[in-house]
């Protein structure tokens, strides 16, 4: 059951977290972080595919991939 | 490049060579139609690699790419008088399908276009501990319908359906668990109704779990205009506009801090209409130990006009866990607990307090691009004047990307 006094604590511990985010994330920017890539949860995770191999994904078309097969077709 | 063996559809054909795209005769134009898509790519993988000029484009520097999952399982639940064993997709992470198109016009500047669907039968998020499922709709429906300019230096603008600024602050999680927990617990079970009480408010409906559980994430997705900042040391600045006066801005960070930890975290505030507005945040810390911690936590301030503005909707959320690193592939293991305030928005609702707990283990399987997933979630509604059982719900399955 809630009361009035719990709700008051659990909004004073509410401050507190963004509080210590808040300071976890000035400390990160003061230090030597590298940036990552984080891929939300709700998203299709990153990495290999049961068909799709490697890249994860189907490359329907790529043109970068036809100018590679162009140059090696004109050097053949 | 793949391919395609089906037969050519002249109209499809047509529309894609409409857009630039050369087709040749005898070969299908790339499904717009993500079914035939889908049958498509399976088909191209038994032929193997294509030659590059199976299909082309009359730009250069343009890409299309297609992929997906199917995440499903088995949910067994127990609302304190009825169990049930049921088929169903994994709302964690639903089954889906994605086509992404990029596009450059210089070497700062470029375009993209995603359009993501996600097709859901007996959705954990919906099914009832009858079998029913009544929000269903047997079709795709809409994740992400969208465009964006990228400036490598300015950001990137977005339009359309899609991720709001805010959204996904709740959920920062780097325990490797999160397809089966994470701050959104109840998409584990979130239709199962709570029993052993009936509503005298409305005994036909009585409160199920994802109507008293919450993690106050933001917007969610929306038809918005959005503008994210280039990255700096790790972090990046997001806001955004949404149809019905929402906005929201929100604040990330991921990045190796040094020592072995990773961290990755966001908070984010949001406005809807005037009368709801929203702070939400959570942060996750990965050791490369392999132990790490998750916290979220949100709360909203409700004014006249909002539904029961007298409530005050509050959550935290708490997760403990381990990754081994080894095998056939990560094995993760986490705890998580979870608290919620006063989320449905009736009359009857002031007063409510919902809390969760789980013990789960995820485990990946590498070498066909698997995850196989159980875990085990108690939920517990206390409401005033009224006394509910609490339900027991056990999810396991397994997600494949293809």
């Amino acid at each position: 059951m809630t009361n009035t006094n719990s709700g008051q604590t659990t909004r004073r511990g509410f401050k507190r977290i963004l509080a210590a985010a808040a300071l976890a994330g000035a400390l990160a920017a003061c230090s030597n972080v590298e940036p990552m890539s984080y891929t939300p949860v709700s998203e299709i995770p990153p990495g290999p595919g049961l068909f799709s191999g490697e890249d994860g994904v189907f490359t329907i078309y790529d043109s970068s991939r036809s100018k590679d097969d162009e140059e090696e077709g004109t050097e053949q | 490049m793949y391919k395609f063996f089906s037969q050519t559809n002249s109209k499809e054909a047509e529309m894609y060579q409409a857009h630039g795209f050369s087709v040749l005769p005898g070969r299908p134009a790339a499904g717009l139609v993500v079914a035939a898509a889908v049958a498509a790519i399976l088909m191209s993988q038994q032929a193997g690699p294509a030659s590059a000029d199976e299909i082309s484009s009359g730009n250069e520097d343009v890409k299309l790419t297609i992929s997906g999952q199917i995440n499903r399982g088995l949910l067994y639940a127990d609302d304190g008088t009825d169990t049930a064993l049921l088929n169903v997709d994994n709302d964690n992470s639903s089954t889906r399908l994605r086509f992404e198109g990029f596009g450059r016009y210089n070497e700062e500047i470029s375009v993209g276009t995603v359009f993501e669907v996600q097709f859901e039968s007996n959705s954990t998020a919906d099914i009832k501990i009858d079998g029913s499922a009544p929000t269903e709709t047997d079709n795709f429906t809409q994740r992400k319908l969208e465009i964006y300019f990228d400036h490598a230096r300015y950001g990137r603008i977005w339009l359309g359906q899609g991720d709001t600024a805010s959204n996904g602050t709740s959920e920062v999680d780097l325990s490797g668990t999160a397809v089966i927990n994470y701050s959104g617990i109840a998409d584990l079970a979130g239709g199962i109704q709570f029993g052993g009480f009936a509503d005298p408010l409305d005994p036909a409906n009585n409160p199920q779990i994802n109507g008293v559980y919450g993690n106050i994430d933001g917007l969610s997705r929306d038809d918005r205009i959005r503008y994210d900042t280039p990255n700096f040391g790790g972090f990046s600045l997001a806001a955004s506009y949404a149809d019905s006066r929402k906005s929201d801005v929100a604040l990330r960070f991921a990045g190796d801090v040094g020592g072995g930890f990773k961290v990755a975290g966001a908070v984010a505030y949001a406005i809807f209409d005037d009368i709801d507005s929203r702070v939400n945040g959570s942060l996750s810390v990965l050791h490369s130990s392999g132990f790490n911690v998750t916290g979220a936590a949100g709360m909203r301030d409700l004014q006249a006009g909002a539904a029961n503005p007298a409530r005050d909707p509050f959550f935290w959320y708490a997760k403990l866990g381990y990754i081994w690193s080894g095998g056939i592939g990560d094995t993760a293991f986490a705890v998580d607990y979870a608290v919620a305030e006063e989320i449905q928005p009736t009359i009857a609702s002031t007063g409510d307090e919902f809390t969760s707990y789980g013990i789960f283990v995820v485990q990946k399987i590498d070498k066909i691009a698997t995850e196989l997933y159980l875990g085990a979630r108690n939920h517990e509604l206390d409401r005033t004047g009224q006394n509910y059982d609490d339900i027991f719900a056990v999810l396991g399955g397994a997600r494949i990307k293809f």
